[in-house]
């Protein structure tokens, strides 16, 4: 029952943010690169229902602000009463709010642009840099794995310390190298494309790994020998018998591996090697959040993190949610 | 009669461990053959040998001569547990079409085992049989391809003495329709019942071939006497 809800929720918040992302400049409030520097970091706009005679407004509102300094010279934004800007559908957007007020949801970055829009659009280049990537890799790893362990001898042999080279490299040194190693002049389409391939040279060897050693014990199963006096070539045992038993494994380590790969993303583009602007993507917006001081009296430039947490977060879930559909336990209750 | 398979100083090596055979048996055409041991004696590797999928790793060799008079697919294979023979991730129809065989001689064969898997449980998994369905819809899988040989490693092993008891029936139905069976167990009263000659095999060889009754009647070997031995006698108290 509890593992039912979480999956749905989980469901839920992955399904609006894919969506959300889909058709990002349908519902993004603004252009994720328009810059209104008279509102550099400026914090969250909040919705009013009561205004400041204590009236109440079946419309919300918000007010809109004047920035300000303080004494330490850090910009403050008051909120300019008489003005009450109310809620109404935006020209592009569902949501938008009566000029000259402006709906920052998430607030805004150093350069005045809404953290909300640029974490949708975003999730376009970290969404599918974590997907591409966990397929790719989990792909490379599965066809590796099903090779060494359906073969043996020294084809199993070379493939798995080609494997355990990459599983004992820590994975951190290795991206640095492989990313230096690599011209740094690229358009950023050959950048991202870059990135899902360095991401996925580190994650195929522990799935090569397992699914070898499934294999392994697959093929001593009195099914394929079945298969095997019935005259069944080795393609058609290895694809119709063997691997099927592994899929469910794939299905889990895929949606568990995502995570990883956006992280890796992420990691990258913080430290300036991943993707750069203009392009967007949750790790390059993180890189407002390096500076102490920034993080310090603007905290609202880590939301790309707790997007990146969030989704990692639901990713395990439904991961957890696939294993355990897997279990045998499971299967037998169905079949009751 | 006509010889279907004849092996010849069949001696398996391993480079570590037991050494089987030599061995030499044959088996004609519409006879029933049993191979009785105990177990680890290497009836299975012979089974494995005849339908030429025995594995080679570390160091296992085989030598000698296996003359096969018949084709590789008129021999046919009835494991010894059902349960995992069967892939457990398909439904039993779709292994059973898996064979190639038209639908007619499907429900032939089923028919024959007495087996009346209908469209329905034909989409059930193995998992949701039980281990006499199963072993009747292994048999009615090996008879489907109309073999001329049938292998059977210890068929009844895993089931109680009612299915069991049902099962030889039907092998004993197979041997009437003229198909030769290689029956390997380790009961020895199983190997009586069916087979018109039969071998016990001791240690890797084999120590006695003969037709049952005269095996029966006069063992000539030690071990065949203790298996004879073995053999529970009904006594009521």
């Amino acid at each position: 029952m509890k593992r039912g809800f979480l999956f749905g929720v989980a469901i839920l918040f992955l399904g609006g943010l894919t969506l959300a992302t889909a058709f990002a400049d349908r519902v993004a409030p603004y252009d994720p690169n328009l810059e209104n520097r008279a509102q550099a970091l400026h914090p969250p706009t909040p919705l009013h229902f009561w205004d400041e005679k204590g009236e109440f407004h079946k419309r919300p509102f918000v007010y809109a602000t004047q920035m300000g300094y303080e004494a330490n010279m850090l910009r403050t934004y008051s909120q300019v009463l008489k003005k009450k800007c109310f809620l109404r559908r935006g020209r592009h957007a569902p949501l938008g709010v009566q000029a000259p007020g402006k709906l920052y949801i998430l607030g805004t970055d150093s350069r005045g642009r809404d953290i909300f829009s640029r974490i949708l659009y975003g999730a376009r280049t970290s969404l599918s840099i974590g997907i591409l990537g966990a397929f790719v890799s989990v792909a490379f790893g599965f066809l590796v794995g099903a090779l060494a362990g359906y073969f043996g001898g020294w084809i199993d042999h070379l493939l798995m310390r080609v494997a355990e080279f990459f599983i004992m490299m820590p994975a951190l040194y290795l991206l640095l190298a492989l990313r230096g190693a690599l011209p740094p002049t690229l358009d950023s389409f050959q950048v991202y494309l870059l990135i899902v391939l360095i991401l996925s040279a580190i994650g195929w060897g522990g799935v090569a790994r397992v699914i070898r050693g499934m294999v392994l014990s697959l093929r001593e199963r009195d099914f394929v020998l079945a298969a095997r006096v019935l005259g069944r070539r080795t393609p058609e045992i290895l694809f119709r018998h063997i691997l099927p038993h592994t899929y469910g494994y794939l299905a889990v380590i895929v949606s568990i591996s995502i995570p990883g790969y956006i992280f890796g993303e992420s990691f990258l583009s913080v430290l300036g090697l991943g993707i750069q602007e203009p392009a967007i993507s949750w790790g390059n917006l993180l890189t407002e959040s390096l500076s102490y001081s920034v993080v310090r009296f603007h905290p609202w430039v880590l939301f790309p993190g707790l997007f990146i947490f969030l989704t990692a977060f639901c990713l395990n879930i439904i991961g957890d949610a696939l294993k355990a559909s897997q279990s045998p336990e499971d299967k037998l209750k169905e079949n009751v | 009669m006509n010889t279907l398979i004849d092996v010849k100083d069949l001696v398996l090596d391993y480079p570590k461990g037991p050494r089987f055979g030599p061995m030499s048996f044959s088996i004609a055409e519409k006879e029933a053959f049993g191979l009785v041991g105990e177990s680890g004696a290497g009836k299975s590797t012979v089974a494995l040998a005849l339908m030429n999928v025995l594995k080679f790793k570390g160091g296992r060799k085989l030598k000698g001569k296996i003359e096969r008079h018949c084709s590789a697919k008129e021999i046919a294979y009835v494991p010894q547990d059902p349960a995992a023979a069967l892939d457990p991730l398909f439904t039993v129809g779709s292994q059973i079409r898996e064979l190639g065989c038209s639908e007619v001689a499907i429900l032939e064969a089923l028919e024959k085992v007495k087996l009346p898997l209908t469209g329905m449980s034909l989409k059930s998994y193995p998992h949701e049989l039980s281990g006499g369905m199963l072993q009747r819809l292994l048999i009615a899988m090996a008879l489907v391809r109309r073999p001329k040989l049938l292998i059977a490693d210890e068929p009844t092993s895993s089931l109680d003495v009612i299915h069991q008891a049902e099962i030889m029936k039907l092998f004993h139905a197979v041997r009437a329709e003229g198909i030769s069976v290689l029956f390997i167990t380790h009961h020895l009263p199983l190997a009586m019942d069916l087979c018109s000659r039969m071998a016990v095999l001791y240690e890797g060889k084999i120590v006695e071939t003969g037709i049952p009754r005269e095996i029966y009647e006069a063992p000539r070997h030690e071990f065949t006497r203790r298996l004879l031995e073995a053999v529970p006698v009904l006594e009521v108290a």
